[in-house]
């Protein structure tokens, strides 16, 4: 938030347990179109196989969220 | 909902009724204005004598508390003790603790949303103690105290109220722990053979005040047989440095660890002439686990370690804090041995502030505001 307030894009990476809180804490923070990219949980702990076809599945999203006009 | 003129909180038409208590408290936690427990109903009347207690104007703004960045006016502060069950001479503690939390060291944004189970201990140092009766001794984290059941549960009604808190959905601690209904405590200064906290923060003992600390629920140490004061606070620095804790983890950056002693046992260290520096000293010394231990464990890896650790070197030994000095000792409880570690996230430090008057002047007595 801080870096986007500062004209600097940012892609918030969250698990999608917790997408409601994140959405809600922009809310609170009057920062809705701050760009979320959500990724399936859990991400602790798991194998490097399974990390990486998750993060495979965001890479239009981060994209999109780092060339959006804002 | 309308507002009279005094007080400019919105305000909703009851029937004043015993019968009707229980309708009031099911309209207050079903629209999430509670800890779940009952509250006391904030009358105008209630609030008004809550509101004695206070030099400052009803509208004038303590603080801003995120994440909603909610506004706490005194006003909103007062609402919140009178719904926790406070007596209106706790507001000053209250107010000052409201002051202390929004500190930007103490990282309150990232501790009211937070997976870690924090709660904001209410540590009160000095007279108002003993004016307040807070307890500082027998079950100082358990039951039976009005002030220090009242005080931690009106700040957390105003982290919820004014501030957003909710939990799984601000506040996203995975377990939590029992203190977030109310963690307050007042120091056992006089059965305490060193400087209470304030004191070694630059107060006069005859100053009263509030420090928040962010802490884990209190962890018992149970040790009735060392007979030195070595054994005795290795038993602590084991408590203090389990694999599970954050602070191994988290001792890169600055943060504090805490650890409460009774008087009992503070005597008895002191007797061998040990200071409380002394003391904190030992615990960062032995406060430990070994890089071998730690590594790919935990939460190895997130946060650098401290820059006098060789991180390849296997033995070296990794401690809890960055400096003794983060170590806070505090004297509290009854009789016997016990101690308990509390143990933070590490990514806050505690506040201290004084109670004073608005124009900084530190209170006497929670009277000074009578005029």
């Amino acid at each position: 938030m801080a870096l986007e307030r500062r004209g600097i894009p940012t892609a918030t990476f969250i698990t999608h347990v917790f997408r409601d809180y994140a959405r809600g804490l922009c809310r609170m923070q009057a920062m809705e179109a701050l760009p979320i990219v959500v990724l399936a949980h859990p991400v602790a702990a798991r194998p490097v196989a399974e990390l990486r076809e998750k993060v495979r599945n965001t890479y239009a999203d981060v994209r999109a969220a780092l060339t959006h006009m804002r | 909902m309308h507002s009279t003129g005094f007080l400019t909180s919105g305000q909703l038409a009851v029937e004043d009724s015993f019968d009707k208590l229980s309708e009031f408290f099911e309209l207050y936690y079903k629209n999430g204005w509670t800890d779940g427990l009952p509250v006391y109903p904030p009358t105008e009347r209630a609030v008004t004598a809550m509101l004695a207690y206070s030099d400052r104007e009803p509208s004038d703004i303590v603080a801003v508390l995120p994440p909603k960045d909610g506004v706490a006016t005194v006003e909103k502060i007062a609402i919140n003790a009178v719904m926790a069950g406070c007596t209106p001479e706790y507001l000053p503690v209250i107010i000052t603790a409201v002051e202390a939390i929004a500190q930007p060291e103490y990282n309150l944004y990232g501790r009211q949303t937070t997976t870690h189970p924090g709660a904001h201990l209410v540590i009160i140092n000095g007279p108002v103690r003993k004016e307040l009766d807070v307890n500082c001794k027998h079950n100082v984290f358990g039951q039976g105290w009005r002030a220090n059941a009242t005080i931690g549960r009106a700040l957390r009604l105003i982290l919820i109220n004014v501030g957003g808190n909710q939990p799984g959905v601000t506040d996203m601690a995975t377990h939590g722990h029992p203190g977030k209904y109310s963690y307050c405590m007042g120091e056992d200064e006089e059965g305490s053979p060193w400087s209470p906290l304030h004191v070694e923060r630059g107060l006069s003992q005859e100053t009263s005040a509030v420090t928040l600390l962010c802490a884990e629920a209190p962890h018992n140490i149970n040790d009735q047989v060392s007979k030195t004061p070595e054994m005795y606070l290795e038993s602590a620095a084991s408590t203090m440095a389990t694999l599970g804790g954050n602070g191994l983890y988290r001792s890169g950056i600055r943060g504090e660890q805490a650890l409460v002693m009774t008087s009992e046992s503070a005597h008895w260290i002191a007797e061998f002439g040990w200071s409380k520096h002394d003391v904190k000293t030992f615990l960062f010394e032995n406060a430990r686990k070994s890089v071998r231990e730690l590594r790919n464990r935990g939460c190895w890896g997130k946060i650098p370690l401290p820059e006098f650790i060789d991180q390849g070197n296997e033995d070296a030994m990794v401690p809890i804090v960055q400096r003794a000095e983060d170590i806070v000792l505090l004297v509290a409880g009854g009789h016997q041995r016990h101690m308990n570690a509390l143990l933070t996230a590490g990514y806050s430090l505690s506040i201290t502030r004084t109670i004073a008057l608005k124009d900084g002047t530190p209170i006497r007595s929670t009277k000074d505001f009578l005029g």
